[in-house]
């Protein structure tokens, strides 16, 4: 028979393909990014003069100078804005789904499907609809041009999405431990804080910097609610200096880019490792 | 003995919930604790999801422009009457489905075959999923930057690489052609979104038991039907409703649209997203902008209704 086991005809030519498809897709995804570095270190000067290789020729640092000298753009500012309001959401909104999730898993009490689905859905809504209204709340609140603003904004926003996630986490503990420190007359908040919490920290670190990752990135809500530099986040701050201060400066613009890029990879790389188990499955079971 | 938490514990330190247990109020309590913990997270919903979705709908009656700074005044159905002549709006839509099916199309192709690849591999090269993973966290307004670096008409890559080939029209302006400028967007945004697909799909395979292929390995299966008779039969439902939060998501998309074109060249990209948002902060017409926004809302209604549905069928079976 042709058909030993392991040694079939086609064996050779689909690895052979399958490790094609995987350098295919390690060059898809790499090269943009490697152009954007290889763009931060080459002179605005050899961009323009087509004077630019594979390689960059003489690397530089010039655009990441620039970048922070007064009088060009404040990415500083921006900066420090989308670390403040990173961090802020995060914390906010790990706590907030902690406890919800907790409620949500460990007691019963009526209404408790539909207020479930219901903030399952809160996430579906174009969040375009919702910026009028949100924009007149925002301005009667002395909320435009904050901080705390846009953390509150920010928070709503992954909030459902993380009660979802942190429920399927805490449901996958068993109840047993909870039910041991109730013997105990471990009341529910304490039960929560010595027993659920310490078992759920690979949930609460995920939900946090998803949460992290949702305020980091958004464009949409501070170009709306922010007008002035000092409360601008990156996503904003960049797409306004495209027009002025970055006009034609490429150099410039990918160095911007890699300085806003930095803190998303690193917070995927300290979560990749639960990622794949946790989230997929947790978010998509329910 | 106590009870199991859920069957109604006090929760309050002891000496207060012994004194509270007979009480009316020990009763209340017992009812409400569960509940309390919610209140923050309904709290937040409520102040930025809920209210203003209402106050959305009642302002989508009204003539309210920029000149109006007191609020605008009641104009009934007028702002709805509109919609069905405004051609941008219909062009929108196009847009946006265009945009939406075409990305999730592509990328949800090129991910799982991505998945499969790799889930076939030796597990060594699983330190790889964390690379392929980059391009999902990085800001739509990053990767919409390098577009804009990527496709410009003198010195992106693009051109100079085609001209170095002596491939079509040299200096091509492909972001501010309309006909080549969607196709520009989707293709970035199907570079940012293979890593979703590549995530969920990879879960999803490693949940399919393994004695199953064996099984079929045994019997002298070939890859291609281990595929077609045990793989994507598994991974049917996650299919549906990875498409169905992807297809959401896109339609919302924002960062990487604007920051790359900004909706033009002449509506070429406009999804209504974008439309939305120049109608009520670059025309300021918040009462027209609101009953497309209404609008949206019922058709985006339809979609989650639909994928509760799923889910909760999901969860049944």
């Amino acid at each position: 028979m042709r058909r030993k086991r392991g040694r079939v005809w086609y064996e050779v030519p689909l690895s052979v393909a399958k490790y094609l498809g995987l350098a295919l897709g390690l060059v898809w995804t790499l090269f943009p990014m490697y152009w954007m570095l290889a763009g931060s270190v080459t002179s605005n000067f050899q961009i323009f003069d087509y004077n630019f290789t594979l390689w960059p020729q003489s690397p530089t640092f010039a655009n990441y100078t620039f970048l922070f000298e007064p009088g060009s753009l404040p990415l500083g500012t921006y900066l420090r804005n989308s670390i403040i309001t990173g961090l802020g959401t995060a914390i906010v909104t790990t706590a907030v789904s902690l406890l919800a999730a907790y409620s949500l898993s460990r007691y019963r009490f009526r209404f408790k499907n539909s207020l479930q689905l219901g903030l399952l859905a809160a996430q579906m809504f174009p969040l375009v609809v919702l910026l009028v209204p949100l924009y007149l709340v925002f301005a009667t609140a002395h909320l435009l041009n904050s901080n705390v603003g846009l953390i509150l904004a920010f928070c709503s926003f992954a909030v459902p999405i993380g009660v979802f996630f942190m429920k399927g986490f805490i449901d996958s503990i068993p109840v047993a431990l909870d039910e041991s420190a109730w013997l105990d007359g471990c009341g529910g908040l304490r039960t929560l804080w010595h027993i659920v919490l310490p078992l759920a920290w690979p949930g609460v670190i995920a939900v946090g910097i998803f949460a992290f990752l949702g305020a980091w990135n958004d464009l949409l809500f501070p170009l709306v609610m922010v007008s002035q530099d000092q409360a601008r986040t990156l996503p904003p701050g960049l797409a306004v200096s495209i027009q002025v201060e970055l006009r034609n400066n490429f150099g410039g613009m990918m160095a911007a880019c890699v300085v806003a890029s930095v803190p998303p990879i690193i917070a995927l790389m300290a979560v990749q490792r639960y990622i794949v188990g946790g989230l997929a499955s947790g978010a998509l079971k329910g | 003995m106590r009870a199991h938490p859920a069957a109604g514990d006090a929760s309050l330190p002891r000496r207060l919930s012994r004194l509270a247990r007979a009480s009316l109020l020990g009763r209340w309590w017992r009812k409400v604790r569960g509940p309390l913990w919610l209140v923050p997270a309904l709290a937040l919903v409520s102040f930025s999801v809920v209210y203003p979705l209402l106050r959305s709908v009642y302002i989508s009656f009204f003539n309210w422009q920029i000149s109006d700074f007191q609020g605008g005044t009641f104009a009934g159905l007028k702002n709805f009457a509109k919609i069905p002549k405004d051609h941008l709006f219909i062009q929108a839509i196009g847009n946006t489905l265009v945009f939406a099916l075409s990305s999730v199309a592509i990328a949800f192709t090129l991910g799982l075959a991505l998945a499969l690849v790799i889930a076939s591999l030796p597990p060594r090269f699983e330190v790889l999923r964390a690379i392929f993973l980059i391009p999902w966290v990085l800001p739509g307004a990053v990767v919409g930057l390098f577009a804009v670096f990527f496709f410009d008409q003198e010195v992106g890559l693009l051109n100079l690489t085609l001209a170095k080939l002596h491939i079509g029209t040299p200096h091509f302006a492909w972001l501010s052609n309309a006909t080549t400028a969607m196709p520009s967007v989707v293709s970035m945004n199907v570079w940012a979104q293979i890593p979703f697909f590549l995530l969920i799909f990879t879960a999803a395979l490693t949940a399919i038991p393994h004695e199953l292929r064996e099984a079929m390995r045994i019997d002298g299966a070939t890859p291609l039907q281990e595929l077609r008779y045990l793989t994507l039969p598994y991974l049917r439902n996650v299919m549906v409703i990875v498409s169905l939060v992807a297809f959401i998501g896109n339609i919302n998309n924002f960062g990487l649209i604007w920051t790359m074109t900004q909706g033009g060249p002449a509506s070429a990209t406009t999804t209504l997203a974008v439309y939305i948002y120049q109608l009520a902060f670059q025309v300021f017409d918040f009462g027209y902008s609101s009953a497309l926004g209404v609008v949206w809302l019922l058709a985006v209604m339809v979609i989650a209704a639909l994928y509760i549905r799923l889910l909760r069928r999901d969860a049944l079976s």
